[in-house]
């Protein structure tokens, strides 16, 4: 599959997108280009509305991404100037915020911003080779994908220290234990499997799905009498037609 | 809660390797809870170089700890700004789980029972027990814990999440961890610890904008170029 992304694949089919993070060489290592790249795919799908699923998942056998491509750190001019960057493409929030439902199809090496990459995805499918790991701390970094945020929302807080302080790694079934991923399938069974998860979700009511993704936000984020009362108009507008 | 001011237990603080190791045990001194505290504190802001605190419990004081507040220690720990480890062999109980529970990685044993049992007495939890209990195993299990009295086994604390690891030996597990992130950045550690911390209190886009932030702050800083340099040259950072 030819692509005019230096370091992505990028294909539509039907009302299913899927990003395939390529540069197998690296175990998909996310640097610079990556990003540039994710952003004007991202921002595609955001424009297609008959979109309703996207599936991310990683070239090569030997992982899905080994983190970002330390190779680039410190080209930076000045941390102002990163900062600057950081939230004129954020990258990461274009996905969090995508309309489709996401559904990140991994395998072999999860790490770093990989995982970050991961978790801000709605569903993840683990196949039984996968390594996660957190190692930042090591190297005198932290997350910077927003890991720090999404570990404790999706696996608790006394976990997301331990993963992030410990750097230590886990394999699938660990992650499936603390909730990390929630579905976990055989390696060669992977593709056809979130392929076939992606086209359920594409199948439901999108306004429905919209909805109810605001509301999982809003639960974790919001004060329980606000969720609540949120959550009673969205229902009452769905059951009446009604836009909110 | 029984108002003790004398200790049937004390504080032996000691440093190796980046850790500052705060071992409770039974018999050692005259202390009260006031200068057990203080103990701590002072230990810990003499240990300008730790990278982490240690704080295990012999199972000897295991028993005394949980009927005993030191006063002011769960703030304090809640609010320290490196990683903070806890293990016991014993049971943990009351103040004691309160005390393991403002640490931020938890050793424990198979073999231990853990529980808010303040209940039973017609008591509350009166240092944080409430909400330190909710953010590990969530409002579920908490409310299980905290209105009955449960006390779960070894195997149920690890799989709700009130406790990191299980070991038949919970010390040297917890050291070995201790150590282990004792090599990594100090303010790598610090800063995951602040923003895993605000992810509590911040929406989630409030909470990257400070991981971000912190993220820059972290740029040109000695460890973060040493450990880019161990990575361009393909060795350990901790080599």
């Amino acid at each position: 599959m030819s692509s005019p992304w230096e370091t992505l694949l990028f294909d539509v089919d039907d009302a299913i997108a899927t990003i395939t993070l390529n540069r197998p060489d690296v175990i998909n290592a996310y640097n610079i280009q990556m990003r540039d790249d994710l952003w004007d795919v991202l921002g595609a799908i955001g424009d297609m509305p008959d979109v309703r699923a996207v599936i991310i998942n990683g070239a090569g056998d030997r992982g899905f991404c080994a983190g970002a491509d330390l190779t680039e750190f410190g080209t930076a001019p000045s941390p102002g100037v990163a900062r600057q960057v950081r939230w004129e493409q954020d990258v990461f929030g274009r996905l969090a915020n995508l309309n489709a439902v996401t559904v990140a199809s991994l395998h072999g090496h999860v790490i770093g911003s990989g995982l970050e990459i991961a978790m801000l995805c709605d569903i993840r499918v683990a196949a039984d080779d996968c390594r996660f790991r957190m190692p930042e701390t090591k190297y005198g970094l932290i997350p910077a994908a927003t890991g720090t945020q999404s570990l404790p929302r999706h696996i608790r807080h006394g976990r997301a220290l331990d993963l992030l302080l410990s750097g230590k790694m886990i394999n699938t079934d660990e992650a499936l234990k603390m909730g990390l991923v929630q579905r976990t399938i055989n390696r060669e069974n992977l593709d056809r499997y979130s392929r076939g998860l992606a086209s359920e979700l594409a199948a439901l009511e999108s306004t429905v799905i919209e909805r109810v993704r605001r509301l999982i936000s809003n639960a974790v984020d919001m004060p329980a009498a606000q969720a609540r009362q949120i959550e009673l108009t969205l229902s009452r507008s769905a059951q009446t037609g009604s836009q909110f | 809660m029984i108002d003790v001011i004398d200790c049937e237990f004390g504080v032996s603080p000691e440093e190796y390797g980046g850790v500052l190791d705060i071992p409770f045990t039974s018999g050692v001194g005259e202390y009260t809870v006031q200068s057990i505290s203080q103990t701590i504190k002072t230990a810990a802001g003499r240990s300008g170089n730790s990278k982490v605190l240690f704080l295990n419990i012999v199972q000897d004081a295991v028993e005394a700890t949980s009927r005993v507040r030191l006063p002011g220690i769960v703030d304090w720990l809640i609010g320290y700004p490196q990683p903070t480890i806890f293990s016991t062999q014993g049971d943990l109980r009351d103040s004691g789980l309160e005390l393991a529970m403002a640490c931020d990685i938890r050793v424990g044993s198979s073999s231990a029972t853990y529980g808010m049992t303040n209940i039973a007495r017609g008591q509350m939890p009166n240092d944080g027990g409430v909400r330190l209990l909710t953010r590990l195993v969530g409002p579920g299990i908490a409310t299980d814990m905290l209105l009955t009295g449960r006390e779960l086994n070894g195997k149920e604390a690890l799989d709700y999440a009130l406790v990191n690891y299980l070991s038949d030996d919970p010390v040297v597990k917890a050291k070995e961890l201790a150590l282990t992130i004792a090599s990594h950045g100090k303010l790598a550690s610090q800063y995951v610890k602040e923003a895993v911390n605000g992810a509590g209190d911040l929406t989630f886009e409030q909470g990257a904008r400070l991981e971000a932030d912190l993220s820059f702050m972290l740029h040109g800083t000695p460890e973060r170029e040493a450990g880019l340099a161990a990575f361009r040259e393909g060795r350990d950072p901790q080599k």
